[in-house]
């Protein structure tokens, strides 16, 4: 049987790795659009750029605004808000998932990077940032119950 | 809780080590095999698809390679000959099924496409195409109706236009792992139009060309008591300016790649087959001999040699299961979503395999994975069951 | 209750050093009754241990048999004289012989959850022999946080927890205090009055006041002192 005050420290501490995680993953979904796996590069023949590319921009943004959710899910102390705000994360990064394809299209063949490369590595990220999230949030429910 | 569990979760760090082997392990038996299982259904995917056992082109398309090119690599291009040829080679000994086809490039002109292989075929002749048409659309092909491959981002009921004419988007094909899921298909008229459009946008390269009497390629399946070099033979002997080639041997060198790929992964998965069941056969001989004391008091408190080797046994199928587990979770995590970046990478035709042979090659990774674990690990459980505990007992006093 | 030994004996083969036949215990006939408490004494590689292990079901003699109340228990096969020794015999084996992956509690019980699960009946007696033992407060610490005398407190109740027949302890006062000593001994003297035989191998001198019997070893051969 595990004490009331050191359960309500374990929670908390896995809550915080849980945090942390989330954070590193929109991290790295943020920096890995403009680096490992961004959309086609080339543009077309006019001078345009092809839409896949405004779907990376799109998720460049998402991206940015998972992080800062991520960071302050780590800093804040009091369970409630970190709930709060990692639930929130989780529709966010749902939607940031979509961007590829769904809410933008992306380029006319399949083959190509932004669909071979980006759209699975946005959606994995995405969705493990989700996951994670939703990990946190439960994670801190938990320690607040006991906390109360 | 088991002792073995309790035992593994003594030893984070030594377990986790186990555990990250055993998921590499997995991890690449799976990729491997997935990928050279891939490879072969791409390979027999591109025969089928070829669908005849000669084709006659241009002589320049072979001597240019485009020809090759547009089937094997997924470029574009397009290439004519006149109408004529077509006539001639159908009265050639031999011939059993003849159609023609039509080749078009669409340009990358507009800010969302990409040039995109075209093939026109005759409905009435064709018996290369239709039949694996006929397993997403059953119904002819209508004018101005297009039939896309599966890697084009086109769905049923869209409207794509090509050189002005719209086209419909009538059925999207099965995933082929060749350059044919690129392809558009549609039929003789509607392609002759589109060439008619882009010579008159000045988009061709061949200006000077009767879009009504020419054709890019002929398919010929040889009749009875025929085989295809005769066909081919004949042909090349006879009529000027075009080659035949049979289809056999334009695959060639991707099969001569295929098996080159296979022998690279077969070696690779048994360099990290020998070198994981090494480190693990000394990890699990470290890991109970520095435990030799705990099993002889084991052994003290009543546990007979069976249950000793019992307990290496389970900690071992412990850490293989969660290992492999964990292996093909990440495996199919990767292999599955990024099937199209492996076929980029390989540049070679590449399908994945139905479900349930992914599913077979799955289990069978697992399994090599948890043997290996489980065989690295009988060693030392054999070891230990011969323990003599009044050894071991008064050794360390 | 009888533990007999009949003319055993063990010969080691010696790996390196000459002269290759040993022999670590002559022919020797011994006996432990219920509710008495031997002490056997001798100088270091006179034989204690090896004589100790034969008769705890640990090492088959060379020659000779091991009676339990007239059962020969070499004869039987390794799972049925793991469960004898399960069941019956209870060792204090010699040094540091906790299991590290396990708590105090857990290291207590396991001969009980070697063979199924532990019952509230062994829970309640693990606790009343942490209890006696004073190392209550540490039931659910692991064993690398402990003295050497807790360790040794820990085995005896592992040993004490299958209301064993025979217990044999070898050396279990080695490397303790007066105090430690003083508590090992009263508990094993009292698991003598609860009518376990008890057989202590040890050259404590303080051994000899709790002793029913003292025997000595010398060269592998027993003498009643």
């Amino acid at each position: 049987m595990m004490q009331g005050k050191v359960w309500y420290g374990k929670m908390k501490k896995l809550s915080t790795i849980a945090a942390v995680i989330t954070a590193a993953l929109s991290l790295l979904l943020t920096i890995g659009i403009k680096t490992v796996f961004p959309a086609c590069e080339h543009k077309t023949d006019t001078g345009m750029w092809m839409s896949c590319h405004w779907a990376e921009q799109a998720v460049f943004a998402a991206g940015i605004g998972l992080c800062c959710a991520g960071v302050l899910a780590v800093i804040v102390r009091s369970p409630r808000v970190r709930a709060g705000v990692s639930l929130g994360m989780i529709p966010a990064a749902i939607s940031a998932m979509l961007i590829p394809n769904i809410f933008i299209n992306l380029c006319m063949k399949t083959d190509m990077q932004c669909h071979s490369v980006m759209r699975p590595a946005v959606m994995l990220i995405c969705g493990a940032v989700a996951a994670a999230a939703a990990v946190t949030a439960f994670l801190s429910l938990k320690a607040k119950e006991r906390s109360e | 809780m088991s002792l073995a569990f309790k035992n593994l979760r003594g030893k984070p760090v030594r377990t986790a080590v186990l555990v990250i082997l055993t998921v590499l392990l997995a991890l690449t038996v799976f990729a491997g095999t997935l990928t050279v299982s891939s490879l072969r259904s791409g390979l027999g995917s591109l025969e089928n698809r070829l669908g005849a056992e000669v084709m006659v082109v241009p002589y320049e398309a072979t001597t240019k390679k485009s020809f090759e090119n547009i089937l094997l690599q997924g470029s574009t291009g397009y290439f004519y000959m006149d109408k004529s040829v077509y006539d001639k080679i159908s009265k050639t000994e031999g011939i059993g099924r003849i159609s023609e086809q039509f080749y078009l490039a669409s340009t990358s002109s507009g800010c969302c496409s990409i040039p995109v292989q075209i093939i026109g075929i005759d409905p009435e002749t064709d018996f290369t195409v239709q039949p694996w048409i006929k397993k997403s659309f059953d119904k002819p092909l209508g004018d101005c109706d297009i039939v896309v491959g599966n890697d084009l981002n086109a769905f049923v009921g869209d409207t794509l236009q090509f050189y002005g004419t719209d086209c419909r988007v009538a059925a999207k094909l099965e995933k082929t792992g060749t350059s044919f899921d690129t392809t558009v298909f549609t039929n003789e008229s509607t392609i002759r139009k589109m060439i008619r459009a882009s010579i008159d946008k000045g988009l061709n390269n061949f200006k000077d060309i009767d879009p009504e009497q020419v054709v890019s390629c002929v398919m010929i399946d040889p009749a009875e008591g025929y085989t295809a070099d005769d066909v081919v033979n004949d042909i090349n002997l006879h009529i000027k300016k075009v080659r035949a080639v049979r289809t056999k041997e334009m695959i060639s060198g991707v099969s001569d790649s295929l098996s080159g790929v296979s022998r690279i992964v077969g070696i690779l998965i048994f360099a990290v087959w020998v070198l994981g069941g090494v480190i693990l056969l000394l990890a699990f001989t470290m890991s109970v001999n520095e435990r030799r004391k705990e099993f002889a008091v084991l052994r003290v408190i009543g546990a007979s040699r069976g249950r000793l080797a019992r307990t290496v046994m389970a900690e071992a199928l412990t850490v293989g299961v969660t290992g492999s587990l964990i292996g093909i979770g990440l495996g199919l995590l990767i292999m599955l979503p990024f099937a199209n970046a492996v076929e980029g990478l390989l540049s070679m035709p590449y399908l994945l395999p139905d479900i349930w042979s992914i599913a077979a090659i799955a289990c069978a990774a697992a399994a090599a994975a948890i043997v290996t674990g489980a065989a690295a690990a009988a060693v030392s459980a054999y070891r230990i069951s011969r323990l003599d505990t009044g050894v071991i007992l008064r050794g360390d006093n | 209750m009888l533990l007999k030994g009949e003319g055993i004996a063990r010969e080691f083969i010696r790996v390196s050093g000459g002269s290759n036949r040993f022999t670590a215990v002559q022919d020797t006939d011994i006996e432990l009754h219920g509710g008495q408490l031997t002490v056997l004494s001798g100088r270091s590689g006179s034989g204690k241990t090896t004589l100790l292990n034969m008769l705890s079901g640990l090492l088959p003699p060379t020659r000779g048999r091991v009676l339990l109340d007239g059962e020969d228990i070499y004869s039987l096969n390794d799972a049925k004289l793991s469960r004898l020794r399960n069941r019956k015999l209870g060792v204090v084996p010699q040094g540091q012989t906790a299991i590290h992956s396990l708590t105090v509690r857990e290291n207590i019980l396991l001969p009980c959850t070697l063979y199924g699960n532990a019952d509230a009946a062994d829970e309640e007696y693990a606790a009343s022999l942490m209890e006696r033992l004073d190392i209550a407060a540490l039931a659910s610490v692991r064993p690398a946080e402990l003295s050497g005398g807790e360790l040794r407190r820990m085995a005896i109740a592992r040993a004490m927890i299958r209301h064993p027949e025979v217990i044999f302890a070898d050396e279990p006062t080695g490397d303790l205090d007066d105090e430690n000593t003083a508590v090992v001994f009263e508990f094993l003297r009292s698991a003598a009055g609860d009518g376990a035989a008890v057989l202590v191998v040890s050259h404590e001198a303080a051994a000899a006041d709790y002793a029913d019997r003292r025997l000595t070893m010398t060269k592998g051969e027993i003498a009643e002192m």
